[in-house]
């Protein structure tokens, strides 16, 4: 990897810890775990799941929120604030430019990650909750997850001039490409004629972010098995090939783009 | 193309319409699935709307959203007891099924289901298999914070006190939760009922009676076939507690009445001539 990229990637590690952000974000979910772990409910010991639920959820939606802020803000504020033209001027290309910016979204998405998951493993820990081998695998699907909403928003970034317009559209297409996934099914069921056409092939195109989430799997996790390496496997390339895409595409887009 | 291009590129004003637009239709989604999942639940439907009786912070920030989010997670508590499977998404399909958890039904539901190389790798993650959940406990939260959300949700309290005084054996607790409804919803002649039938199990027989006869007091005057169903099994109830105290005359009393609201309970008649034979009995003696 070209020192230009790794430069690149490193100033948006130091963008996330020197904006605070995460550090707010952090102290709020460990508001929320401390509380909601401190709850008792008609005097029944042992309830644990309803935990597990909230650490994945409040997890999943402030890296979510952090990995969107961070992508959304690179290039429209670049371009706006001019600091775009001195750093390609130097020995940069524009491919290198946005490699740089879109695995130093990772690296800190990766971050934001590892402290979320530590404040929740903290919280198990004290409850007795024992998170089992699923956990590995949500966290790994978590940050693939978060790889293919990086590039994403890269992407959006690139036709949209104002970063408010990235996170808003951006954060949009998450929740409804998730929820269309999830519930296919009934989409299906309930379409007819030319939807009934339309419905599966939109299903084909858009990116599921769904198959990032092991919540179910995590929270019952007794009850059911861990994924398959296999499985897992197709996940990760998965990502990888709809990220490649995205990349591709704003690259297009980006190395034509009058600055 | 090239005003598309533009739209994108120099008015992000009217990107963030095109953003406001899809939200407003994405809640009008999630709105037309509440409703449809209300209309489900049609059994309950004579509680009245959602809307909160609390005077909390909460309330008065968000109103009768507060009493919605109750709703929603007397559903959630639902897909917890199923694990979170997705087999729910076939019951909100197939919603005639749902009472008996028809496994006959759920058969067909993966050779009817989508059948797309995606969405089978979906599954691997999302087991849509019909399951229970190991341990009854864990769907209590959902409950509690659905009661405290919106406090006429009847199924809420009827399940919650079904989960802690039946399965868990907190007898105590699943009157509190009963006590709670009465306080909130005085008019409601279910969690009289319910109450009752709680009692009677603790056999209590004689508060029991007061609960049904509390039930009794606020049943509809005009009665649907489904009220008269309802009543019926009510009466039986009576029927039953007078029984067990040993007071046959009025036990025959309430299950004339059982009859007479439900005429085709055969059984009915052959238990009234059991209770006038116990009666004959004792009067001889």
């Amino acid at each position: 990897m070209s020192a230009a990229i790794v430069a690149i990637g490193n100033t948006l590690i130091k963008e996330l810890l020197r904006r605070k952000e995460v550090f707010l974000m952090l102290f709020l979910a460990l508001a929320i775990l401390i509380g909601a772990a401190s709850l008792s409910f008609f005097n029944v010991d042992g309830i644990e799941k309803y935990l597990r639920e909230i650490s994945m959820n409040i997890t999943m939606l402030f890296t979510v929120l952090i990995t969107i802020g961070l992508t959304a803000r690179q290039i429209p504020l670049e371009i706006e604030r001019k600091t775009l033209y001195p750093i390609l001027t130097k020995p940069c290309s524009r491919w290198q430019f946005l490699l740089g910016k879109y695995f130093g979204v990772i690296a800190a998405a990766i971050i934001s990650l590892i402290f979320f998951h530590a404040s929740c493993l903290l919280v198990f820990f004290f409850k007795g909750i024992k998170p089992g081998f699923v956990y590995v695998e949500a966290v790994i699907l978590q940050i693939c997850g978060l790889g293919l909403l990086a590039a994403m928003a890269l992407f959006l970034s690139t036709i949209l001039s104002s970063p408010a317009a990235v996170v808003g559209i951006g954060l949009l297409a998450y929740f409804f490409f998730k929820w269309f996934g999830a519930n296919i099914e009934l989409l299906i069921d309930r379409s007819s004629g030319a939807l009934g056409t339309i419905v599966p092939l939109i299903y084909t195109i858009i990116p599921h972010f769904e198959f990032f989430d092991l919540s179910q799997k995590v929270i019952f996790s007794s009850m059911y098995a861990p994924v398959g390496i296999l499985d897992m496997l197709f996940f990760v390339g998965y990502a990888m090939v709809y990220s490649t895409f995205f990349l591709s595409v704003s690259w297009l887009i980006f190395r034509k783009k009058q600055l | 193309v090239k005003t598309m291009k533009n739209i994108f590129y120099n008015h992000t004003r009217a990107a963030c319409i095109v953003g406001l637009a899809l939200m407003l239709f994405s809640c009008g989604l999630i709105s037309t699935e509440i409703i449809y999942r209300q209309n489900r639940d049609a059994d309950f439907s004579s509680a009245p709307p959602a809307a909160s009786a609390k005077n909390s912070i909460l309330s008065t920030v968000v109103g009768e959203l507060e009493g919605l989010i109750g709703d929603i997670l007397v559903l959630k508590a639902d897909v917890y007891f199923h694990g979170m499977s997705s087999y729910t998404q076939y019951l909100n399909r197939h919603s005639d099924c749902h009472l008996d958890h028809d496994h006959e039904h759920h058969q067909h539901e993966h050779e009817d289901g989508f059948n797309h190389f995606l969405y089978n790798k979906y599954r691997k993650i999302c087991p849509t298999e019909h399951v229970h959940l190991d341990d009854d406990k864990e769907i209590l939260p959902w409950l509690a914070a659905s009661m405290r959300l919106n406090p006429h949700n009847i199924r809420a309290y009827i399940i919650s006190s079904y989960w802690v005084g039946q399965r868990l054996k907190k007898w105590d607790q699943a009157e509190k939760i009963f006590h709670e409804g009465i306080r909130y919803n005085p008019k409601t002649w279910q969690l009289y009922y319910e109450l009752g039938k709680l009692y009677a199990i603790k056999e209590e027989y004689q508060s029991a009676l007061v609960q049904y006869n509390n039930a009794l007091k606020v049943f509809p005057e005009k009665m649907s076939e489904e009220d008269a169903f309802d009543c019926a099994n009510l009466w039986r109830s009576v029927g039953g507690s007078h029984e067990k105290l040993g007071d046959y005359i009025n036990a025959v009393a309430a299950y004339q009445k059982v009859v007479k609201l439900n005429p085709c309970e055969k059984s009915l008649e052959k238990l009234q001539k059991l209770v006038h034979k116990k009666e004959t009995t004792i009067n001889n003696q």
